[in-house]
């Protein structure tokens, strides 16, 4: 069997919407490529590990898999974490199977940052955009996948609970911009220099506006905020000690 | 015809400023560097740098016939993805429209002769803008 790394595109869990007819893709690359798929099957288990699709055949337009979930598909399944998608690719006459983890939600969250807000704050931007180039979108996104992911790994939430899209606004506009100024110092051979300054600076400011993030959530999957007037933060601040002695003795001694 | 120092800046200044998207810079000459870099994309400066007289005999109802060095400094965004070749081509395209409309400076006023003598560019350390400094020579008479 050849165990060819082949590297199927995955940023972060796939949510599909209940009452929602909906298609995902797994691009798959080799060598800088896409890869050119003969037969793709499909496979959804729901956290039972019951198939909710079982081997349906997908299409593969542009050598990219696709499967269109039903709009009625997941009616009956239960909102949360613990699906999984089983893509059974044929690349050169063998099968290759790649899983993807998914959740079936209520409501995507989708970003708020677009290309006008990072030129909103650098009037000059616009003019510094690469030839190749009609918008920052490719970093903006970039950034994006970079914020979901890093709010699960750090156990911060489930994206899809918060209500509040808003709340990433700061994080995400500071990460975009550190990727364009990134990528201009990285493009100019420097060691040094103005874009390199502004890339550390966003990059701090994005961890500062990361640790102040917090959100109206969703809990219980109900579609509305547990508490619209409590917003909660993404880490939570846990104490492991008790309270400090000298306030307890400076309380006794009144 | 009499053309002051200021006539021939100006005049100069005018034509450069008839290449598209030129700006005159609110720097001095000497300073022109110090031109901030949100609005240095494609700002221009003129300098009239130095004259000497001409062997003639400086009759007063003549005049002093004088050949003047005027100096157009411009500088070109180098944005950092497109640095080479692309924003450095596109600076030196800019260069030939500036040169091309200065010279036209002679067939709108009969007043002096001007032509082109050397370009000077440079790409600083920071590689965000290119400058080109361009030299011309004046032939013009001054009057009381």
């Amino acid at each position: 069997m050849s165990t060819t790394p082949f590297a199927p595109q995955i940023k972060i869990p796939e949510l599909l919407e209940k009452g929602k007819a909906q298609t995902s893709e797994l691009p798959i690359y080799r060598d800088g490529q896409l890869v050119a798929p003969t037969e793709v099957r499909y496979t959804l288990y729901d956290p039972t590990n019951k198939k909710l699709v079982d081997n349906a055949v997908a299409t593969y337009p542009g050598n990219i898999p696709q499967y269109t979930h039903a709009t009625g598909l997941l009616n009956d399944s239960q909102l949360g974490e613990g699906y999984l998608q089983e893509w059974a690719v044929t690349i050169g006459g063998r099968v290759y199977t790649f899983r993807r983890m998914a959740a079936v939600v209520l409501r995507r969250l989708y970003p708020v940052v677009s290309d006008a807000d990072l030129t909103a704050t650098y009037s000059q931007l616009a003019d510094l955009r690469p030839s190749s180039l009609t918008s920052y979108q490719t970093y903006i996104d970039e950034a994006w996948y970079t914020l979901m992911q890093r709010l699960r790994t750090e156990g911060g939430g489930l994206e899809y609970l918060v209500m509040s899209a808003e709340a990433f606004r700061g994080a995400h506009q500071n990460l975009a911009l550190y990727y364009v100024f990134r990528d201009f110092h990285s493009s100019l051979g420097q060691s040094n220099g103005r874009y390199l300054d502004l890339a550390n600076e966003h990059y701090r400011q994005y961890n500062n506006e990361w640790k102040q993030i917090n959100f109206v959530y969703d809990h219980n999957h109900t579609g509305s905020a547990d508490n619209p007037d409590q917003r909660q933060n993404k880490q939570p601040v846990i104490y492991l000690s008790n309270p400090g002695r000298l306030g307890n003795y400076r309380w006794r001694r009144r | 015809m009499s053309v002051t120092f200021s006539d021939l800046r100006a005049a100069v200044a005018s034509n450069v400023a008839n290449v598209g998207g030129m700006q005159l810079a609110k720097m001095a000459p000497e300073y022109f560097l110090r031109q901030q870099n949100t609005i240095a994309h494609k700002s221009y400066t003129v300098a009239v740098t130095q004259s000497n007289a001409t062997p003639e005999r400086q009759r007063r109802a003549v005049g002093v016939y004088v050949q003047t060095n005027v100096v157009v400094t411009f500088a070109h965004r180098l944005r950092p993805l497109d640095v080479y070749p692309t924003d450095y081509d596109a600076a030196l395209d800019l260069e030939r429209d500036v040169i091309n409309n200065v010279l036209q400076t002679y067939s709108a006023n009969n007043a002096f002769t001007i032509r082109y003598n050397s370009s000077v560019r440079t790409v600083g350390d920071s590689q965000e803008y290119i400058t080109v400094a361009l030299t011309f020579t004046a032939l013009h008479t001054i009057t009381q």
